[in-house]
């Protein structure tokens, strides 16, 4: 029983500290409409941990993570660079296109390296399950240096977010914001995969982002909401025997289902809706 | 070359019967932005057609199947149609993102409870473009013409909401009914091709098209013609490419488009003239695929074909040979089959065929024979097997074969790599225990 107990503290502990950063970030890239560079970067991340096993780094080790981080700081510039002028081509596709890329690149990687299938199939579901105290208190001590970093310099990052064109050093500030997304991907996917650190992201803050417009409650709001449909999904998982990471997708999409039929129910009124 | 077009000829055109419609609609896409569209809703095809597999044991390519996968899309084609009207705090592409995480974990949850998984998951991914036959070509033609007709008949509501929601809804347009209409045919197209390309193919063949066209081209018209040019060609030098390095075709193709749009959108950006770059652009392609082509393992009769064969083959049929130089390697194929192989109980013929064996199905099977008959030898086949990376799903068959023959669980990963520490393990424990305990194999062997 007391395993039972040291699994779930462990996995809500990772949990809780992840989704204070994810769903702020995830405020950020809501707002500005770039939903899916998260998606890029995961998979840029992805690529890197098969870099790393073709280069002979086994995935979860100093080596992979190196290489990850190289591969999502180069897909942070890109991210950062490319805006194109031609009022033809939104931001969005460029985004999409690095992402098709990017998953391209590892499909077939994936042809070419033994059991690549699995691993592919692997960098997307993650392993969440493995989790360590040791890893935890990395991630905890990553999270918590970047949470101070984004505090210090709210106001530069809310400016990007709301009224860019008065931000000077846009495109650094730009870098920044993709980097930050960056690091907390390959912190996180190895364990979680692509699709969970993306719910992670993306759901807490969209179900935050129809009920508010401040950010300070915002973030409130979907850190509460993210950690409960989590432990509802752990429990699910945990009791039911079923794949872990789906899991808590599954019921984090539950909630954002409800948070849309009370939405829609109640209509185009503005603030307070619950 | 006749061979290359046989061979490449189907999927080529089925290539081009999807980019016909694909482009077209990529180009509403980009102007409503909601660019992860295609990505969610063929994750929700997908979706229907594994819950058809794996809760009804439907047939993957059944008619009930893509019931299924028809059916989830519509559902979701009303949600999004819903939620742009009546949610305005969020982007829908923010929706959208949200679907497409929730769907694809809801494939892995379907995937994870059903054995073999893995193979759904990389096929939806990948798709089968390779193995389309006449049949889907059909079939896929008469929908997107028909879901072209609809386009063409509504394109006046279509094209006004997609370029000004707002002014829409002002004009007095049905904006909930039209929008379901858009996404119900972007939901029906989506649903038949990613049956046959898979998720990533048709995600490229929306967006990448649309997006080139917007670089070197204005105007619906015009943008149409050059998406249609563009990725075409990518499509040839992508199966070209695949056909020479063996790759999966999809995402080769996929390359292919996304390396055009950067070489494109880098001469544009260097400020050469639209066509000067147009024309540099089909230069380059026709010359890279010439090269592809030359090198084509397809292409039989060329120098460089039969050269790289004979050898492998000849060393292997070595003693069988002599009879029949010319033919050998074809004979020598069809030999290995299922009936041939329950008759044969002799260990030197099945270690003889293993060796003439040219892929992981026919060692596969030839393996599985030997395990049947003399475990020790068979074993020792089963791990050359491995060890030599076969397909996933020849990797679980001799698994579960060695398994089922020594009557022990054997904590093989298919999903490490031969070479993996606790595979070296597994192998190690295996040998030691066949070592140990089958004093048959020592004796037979002095």
């Amino acid at each position: 029983m007391s395993g039972a107990a040291e699994f779930f503290a462990l996995q809500m502990t990772l949990i809780a500290v992840v989704l204070v950063l994810h769903t702020y970030m995830g405020l950020h890239i809501i707002r500005r409409t770039i939903i899916f560079c998260d998606l890029v970067l995961a998979q840029q991340a992805a690529l890197g941990v098969l870099v790393g096993l073709a280069l002979g780094a086994q995935s979860a080790t100093g080596g992979s993570y190196l290489v990850s981080l190289a591969a999502v700081l180069i897909g942070s510039v890109l991210l950062a660079v490319i805006k194109p002028r031609n009022r033809m081509i939104p931001r969005e596709a460029v985004i999409g296109i690095m992402f098709a890329m990017a998953l391209v690149a590892s499909l077939l990687l994936g042809d070419k390296l033994p059991g690549g299938g699995a691993h592919v199939t692997k960098t997307l579901s993650g392993s969440l399950l493995w989790v360590s105290w040791k890893l935890v208190g990395l991630t905890v001590a990553v999270y918590a240096a970047l949470i101070v970093f984004h505090y210090r310099f709210r106001g530069r990052f809310i400016g990007l977010s709301e009224a860019p064109e008065t931000l000077k050093n846009q495109g650094w500030w730009d870098f920044l914001f993709f980097a930050t997304q960056g690091i907390i991907t390959v912190m996180i996917v190895p364990v979680a995969g692509v699709l969970l650190a993306y719910s992670f992201l993306m759901i807490p803050a969209t179900i935050a982002a129809m009920f508010s417009r401040g950010w300070i409650r915002a973030v409130g709001l979907g850190w509460g909401v993210g950690l409960v449909a989590c432990l509802v999904g752990l429990v699910a998982s945990y009791n039911l025997n079923l794949p872990y990471g789906p899991s808590l997708v599954l019921s984090l999409g539950l909630f954002f289902l409800v948070a849309v039929l009370i939405r829609a129910l109640s209509g185009g009124q503005r603030e307070g809706g619950r | 070359m006749m061979d290359l077009i046989s061979i490449q000829g189907l999927p080529f055109l089925s290539c081009l019967v999807m980019l016909s419609i694909l482009a077209y609609i990529g180009l509403h896409v980009l102007e409503r932005e909601v660019i992860f569209i295609d990505i969610a809703l063929a994750q929700i095809a997908a979706v229907g057609a594994i819950a058809a597999h794996v809760i009804f044991h439907f047939h993957g390519h059944s008619i009930y199947a893509n019931a299924m996968a028809l059916g989830s899309t519509l559902v979701a084609a009303v949600f999004f149609a819903v939620v742009r009207r009546r949610v305005t705090q969020i982007p829908l592409e923010a929706v959208i993102g949200v679907v497409y995480a929730v769907s694809a974990a809801g494939a892995l949850f379907l995937v994870g409870v059903s054995p073999g998984g893995h193979v759904h998951v990389q096929e939806m991914l990948s798709g089968s473009i390779l193995w389309v036959t006449p049949g889907d070509v059909a079939w896929s033609a008469v929908v997107f013409a028909a879901v072209g007709v609809c386009f063409y008949l509504f394109r006046r509501p279509l094209q006004a909401i997609s370029s000004d929601y707002e002014n829409a809804v002002e004009q007095g347009y049905n904006t909930l009914g039209w929008d379901f209409l858009f996404y119900a045919l972007v939901g029906v197209v989506i649903t038949m091709a990613v049956r046959v390309a898979g998720v990533v193919l048709v995600f490229t063949f929306l967006i990448i098209p649309a997006t080139l066209s917007a670089t070197v081209a204005a105007g619906w018209g015009k943008r149409l013609l050059v998406a249609w040019l563009g990725g075409a060609v990518s499509a040839a030098l992508g199966l070209l490419f695949a056909d020479r390095f063996d790759f999966s075709v999809g995402p080769a193709i996929a390359l292919f488009l996304g390396a055009t749009l950067i070489a494109l959108g880098l001469l544009r950006l260097a400020g050469v003239k639209r066509a000067a770059a147009g024309a540099a652009w089909l230069v380059a392609a026709v010359v890279l695929g010439a090269w592809f082509a030359s090198g084509s393992t397809a292409g039989d009769g060329r120098p460089a074909g039969p050269a790289g064969g004979v050898p492998e083959v000849g060393s292997i049929t070595h003693t069988h040979a002599e009879h029949h130089d010319e033919g050998e390697p074809v004979e020598a194929r069809d030999e290995i089959d299922a009936a041939r192989l329950a008759g044969i109980s002799d260990v030197r013929e099945l270690e003889a065929l293993y060796a003439r064996a040219t892929d992981a199905e026919e060692r596969c099977s030839v393996a599985s024979r030997a395990l049947e008959v003399d475990p020790a030898a068979g074993v020792r086949l089963a791990l050359g097997l491995l060890e030599g990376d076969p397909p996933l799903l020849f990797r679980m068959m001799i698994v579960e074969k060695v398994e089922e023959v020594g009557q022990v669980s054997w904590d093989y990963d298919i999903d490490q790599p031969f070479t993996a520490p606790s595979n070296q393990r597994a192998v190690a424990g295996l040998r030691e225990s066949l070592a140990g305990g089958d004093g048959n194999g020592q004796r037979s062997s002095q």
